[in-house]
C-alpha cells in the first residue's frame, strides 16, 4: 500500500477499493446525514407550528421584540457565506488551490459576522428580560428610570399565576399604574397591569413570604407585613411571550450552534486545503485535488443545510405578521 | 477497474460561474421579497406567502448549491425521502391540533376557544342589555314626569322637613334625630340600595324595616311610591325615566334631574307611557298609541275582554 502506487493515491483508505467508491460511501453518509439532521429540525418545526397553533396572539406580538433589519442582514450574510462556499467547491473541483483557500475564510468570516449579529441580537433580549420560560420577566420593557428602582422581579409557581411578571421597586418609590402601562406601551409589548400588591391580588400573603423566605429577603419581610408591598407590581403580559422565547431561543440556539460547529470544520478543510489557520504554522501542500475534494464537499453540503434552516427561520420568526 | 475511476474523476460536474451568481441573486431578491411582502398586511396570508418564497430559495440551495440536481438518484431519494417522513410528521400533528377543539373544547384549539368564548360574552351582554333595558322600560311605563312632579309635591309637604330640600338629610326638624335621616346624595348608599327597599322603607316606615323609628310608615303613598323611589334617586343623580344607553349621568346635581331640566328623550317616551296607561284604565282601543311595545301589551292585557280583536285592529294605524 505505497503512497507512490497510482491505484493506491494516499486519500484511498485501505478498506475501500476505489476512490470512486470512498466518494459515493463518503457522500452517502453526508446524504443520511442531511436527512437526520432535516427530521432533526422539523421537530422544532412542529413545535413552533403547535405554539402557533394553540397561541397565535403570542407569534404576533411577541415577534416585535426582534429585529427585521438585523434578521434580513444575516440572512444576506448567510447567502453571502453560502455562495463563497459553492464557489469553493467548484475552485476544488477545478484544482484552484489559492481561490479555494480565499473562499474558505471568506466562509468562515460570514458566518462569524453572523454570530456577531446573533450575540448583538441575544445581549439585547437577555437585557430586556426576554427569556424563556419561567425565566422571563421583561424587566428591560420598563422605562430606564424604573429599571433603576426595581429591585426583584418574579413569578409565582402556581399554575394560574405563572403568566404575571411582579416588579418588586425600591421602598418610597411610588410608581403609577399609568407609568408602567405607558414603558411597556412604548416597549411595544401588549401587557396588562394587574394590580399593586396591597390590592386586589390574587397573591396571598404566604404566597409572597414563602417566596421572601427562598430568596433570602427576610430583612424586607416587615415591608412587606406593614406597607403590604405598595411598591410591587403585577403585570399580565399578553400573548405568552415567555412561550415565544422558548421556541425562539430552542430554534435560533440550534441552528446557532450548527453555525459555530460549521466554523470550525470550515478551518478544519480550509487547514487541509494548505492554508495557515495561526500565522505561525507552516503552509503545507493542499491535500485536494480534482480527483480528491470530498471533505470540501460534504463540509459545503453541510454548510448549504445550515443556510436552508435558516431560510425558514427567518420569515417564521422574524416574519410573522 | 481500479484505476480507471481516478484518472478521470466522473462525479465532477462543474457549473458554469454565472450559475452560481444568478442563483445567489435570485436568492437576494427573493429575501427582498418576502421581507417587502410581511409588509403588506396579507393576514393569514402571509405564511402561506413567506413558505412558498422560503420554498424556492431552499429548491435553489439544494439544487444549484448543493448539486442534488445533478447528484446521483439514491441522493436524490434520500433527501426527498426524509422530506416525505418530515410531511408525514407535520400532517399528523396538524391532524391533532386542528381536531382537538372538537373533541374538548377547554385545552384545544385556541382560536376556536377564543371565537366561542366571544360569542358567550356577546349573549351575555346581549342578555344583560335587555335585563337592563327591561327594568328601565318598567320603570318608564310607570314613572312618568308628571309622576316626578307630583312626587316632589309629595316629597315637599311630607319628607322635606326632616330630609331636607336637597336630600341631604339636613331638614330643619331631622337636625336634632339620632340617627340622622338618610343622605340621599351619598351615592354608595344608591349604588347598594334596591329600588325595592327604598319602596318598603317609604311604606313601612323604619319600624317595619329595622331602621330609625322617627321614620313614619305611607302605606298611602302605595299607587305612587315608583315615583317616590324615582325621586328619591334623583337626588344620587340617576335618572330613571332615562334611556338605558345612558349609562353616567349627564349631571350630578338633583336639580338638573327636576323635571324641568328633562332632555327630550325622556319626553319623547313620555306620550307613549301616557297612552298605554290609558289604554289599560279606559280598556279602549289603543288608538293613539306611538310605540310597539305599548300596541304590544294592549291585547295581552285585554285578552279576556271581548274588545280585544277591536283593540288589535287599530294598532298598524300610527305606522301607516
Amino acid at each position: 500500500m505505497s503512497s507512490h502506487d497510482p491505484n493506491h493515491p494516499e486519500h484511498l483508505q485501505h478498506h475501500f477499493h476505489s476512490s470512486i467508491q470512498q466518494e459515493a460511501s463518503s457522500k452517502l453518509g453526508m446524504w443520511v446525514f442531511l436527512a437526520q439532521e432535516l427530521l432533526f429540525f422539523s421537530g422544532a418545526f412542529v413545535a413552533y407550528a403547535a405554539i402557533r397553533y394553540f397561541y397565535p396572539d403570542t407569534m404576533l406580538s411577541s415577534h416585535e421584540h426582534l429585529s427585521i433589519p438585523m434578521g434580513a442582514f444575516n440572512t444576506v450574510v448567510l447567502l453571502t457565506s453560502s455562495l463563497t462556499m459553492a464557489l469553493a467547491v467548484r475552485a476544488a473541483q477545478v484544482n484552484a488551490v489559492k481561490s479555494l483557500r480565499r473562499l474558505l475564510i471568506w466562509t468562515a468570516i460570514f458566518a462569524c459576522v453572523f454570530m456577531v449579529v446573533k450575540y448583538f441580537e441575544y445581549t439585547h433580549k437577555f437585557h430586556d428580560g426576554l427569556f424563556p420560560g419561567n425565566h422571563f420577566n421583561g424587566v428591560g420593557l420598563l422605562s430606564k428610570e424604573q429599571q433603576k428602582y426595581v429591585t426583584h422581579t418574579f413569578r409565582l409557581k402556581a399554575p394560574r399565576e405563572r403568566e404575571q411578571v411582579f416588579y418588586r421597586f425600591k421602598p418610597g418609590y411610588a410608581v403609577s399604574e399609568d407609568a408602567i402601562a405607558a414603558a411597556l406601551q412604548a416597549s411595544k409589548m401588549p401587557a396588562l397591569i394587574v394590580s399593586r400588591a396591597n390590592e386586589q391580588l390574587k397573591v396571598s400573603k404566604d404566597q409572597l413570604i414563602t417566596w421572601m423566605a427562598h430568596n433570602g429577603a427576610n430583612d424586607q419581610l416587615d415591608l412587606w407585613g406593614s406597607t403590604a408591598g405598595a411598591n410591587t407590581f403585577s403585570v399580565l403580559y399578553k400573548g405568552k411571550p415567555h412561550v415565544f422565547f422558548g421556541i425562539y431561543f430552542a430554534m435560533t440556539g440550534l441552528h446557532g450552534l450548527h453555525v459555530l460547529i460549521g466554523i470550525f470544520i470550515i478551518i478544519w478543510v480550509y487547514r487541509r486545503a494548505g492554508g495557515r489557520y495561526l500565522f505561525w504554522k507552516p503552509a503545507r501542500e493542499s491535500e485536494f485535488s480534482p480527483a480528491y475534494y470530498t471533505p470540501v464537499e460534504n463540509v459545503g453540503l453541510y454548510w448549504h443545510l445550515v443556510d436552508l434552516i435558516w431560510i425558514f427561520l427567518f420569515p417564521l420568526l422574524y416574519l410573522v405578521k | 477497474m481500479i484505476s480507471a475511476g481516478d484518472k478521470e474523476h466522473p462525479h465532477v460536474h462543474v457549473m458554469p460561474l454565472k450559475i452560481y451568481f444568478g442563483v445567489f441573486g435570485a436568492l437576494i431578491a427573493l429575501t427582498v421579497l418576502t421581507v417587502s411582502v410581511s409588509y403588506m398586511g396579507l393576514g393569514v396570508f402571509a405564511i402561506y406567502a413567506a413558505m412558498l418564497v422560503a420554498l424556492v430559495k431552499g429548491g435553489l440551495v439544494v439544487g444549484y448549491f448543493m448539486h442534488l440536481k445533478f447528484d446521483t438518484k439514491f441522493h436524490q431519494l434520500i433527501f426527498f425521502g426524509s422530506l416525505f417522513f418530515m410531511t408525514v410528521f407535520f400532517v399528523f400533528v396538524f391532524i391533532d391540533l386542528s381536531s382537538r377543539a372538537r373533541i374538548n373544547p377547554e385545552s384545544g384549539n385556541y382560536a376556536l376557544a377564543r371565537d366561542r368564548a366571544a360569542k358567550a360574552l356577546a349573549a351575555y351582554q346581549e342578555k344583560q342589555d335587555e335585563a337592563r333595558e327591561r327594568s328601565q322600560k318598567m320603570l318608564s311605563d310607570k314613572v312618568t314626569v308628571e309622576d316626578l312632579n307630583k312626587a316632589k309635591a309629595v316629597y315637599v309637604s311630607r319628607c322635606q322637613s326632616c330630609h331636607g330640600p336637597k336630600g341631604k338629610g339636613h331638614g330643619p326638624a331631622g337636625a336634632a334625630l339620632k340617627p340622622p335621616p338618610r343622605d340621599y346624595t351619598d351615592l354608595g348608599w344608591q349604588k347598594r340600595t334596591s329600588n325595592m327597599q327604598i319602596a318598603k322603607v317609604i311604606l313601612k316606615g323604619g319600624i317595619g324595616t329595622g331602621l330609625s323609628p322617627t321614620m313614619p310608615p305611607h302605606p298611602d303613598l302605595r299607587p305612587q311610591v315608583a315615583a317616590m323611589v324615582a325621586y328619591i334617586r334623583s337626588f344620587g343623580g340617576i335618572d330613571m325615566i332615562k334611556k338605558p344607553d345612558a349609562k353616567t349621568p349627564d349631571a350630578k346635581t338633583p336639580n338638573a334631574k327636576t323635571p324641568n331640566a328633562k332632555t327630550p328623550a325622556a319626553d319623547a317616551k313620555t306620550p307613549a307611557a301616557d297612552a298605554k296607561t290609558r289604554a289599560a284604565d279606559a280598556k279602549t282601543p289603543a288608538a293613539d298609541a306611538k310605540t310597539p311595545a305599548a300596541d304590544a301589551k294592549t291585547p295581552a292585557a285585554d285578552a279576556k275582554t271581548p274588545t280585544a280583536a277591536d283593540a288589535q285592529k287599530p294598532a298598524p294605524a300610527p305606522e301607516k
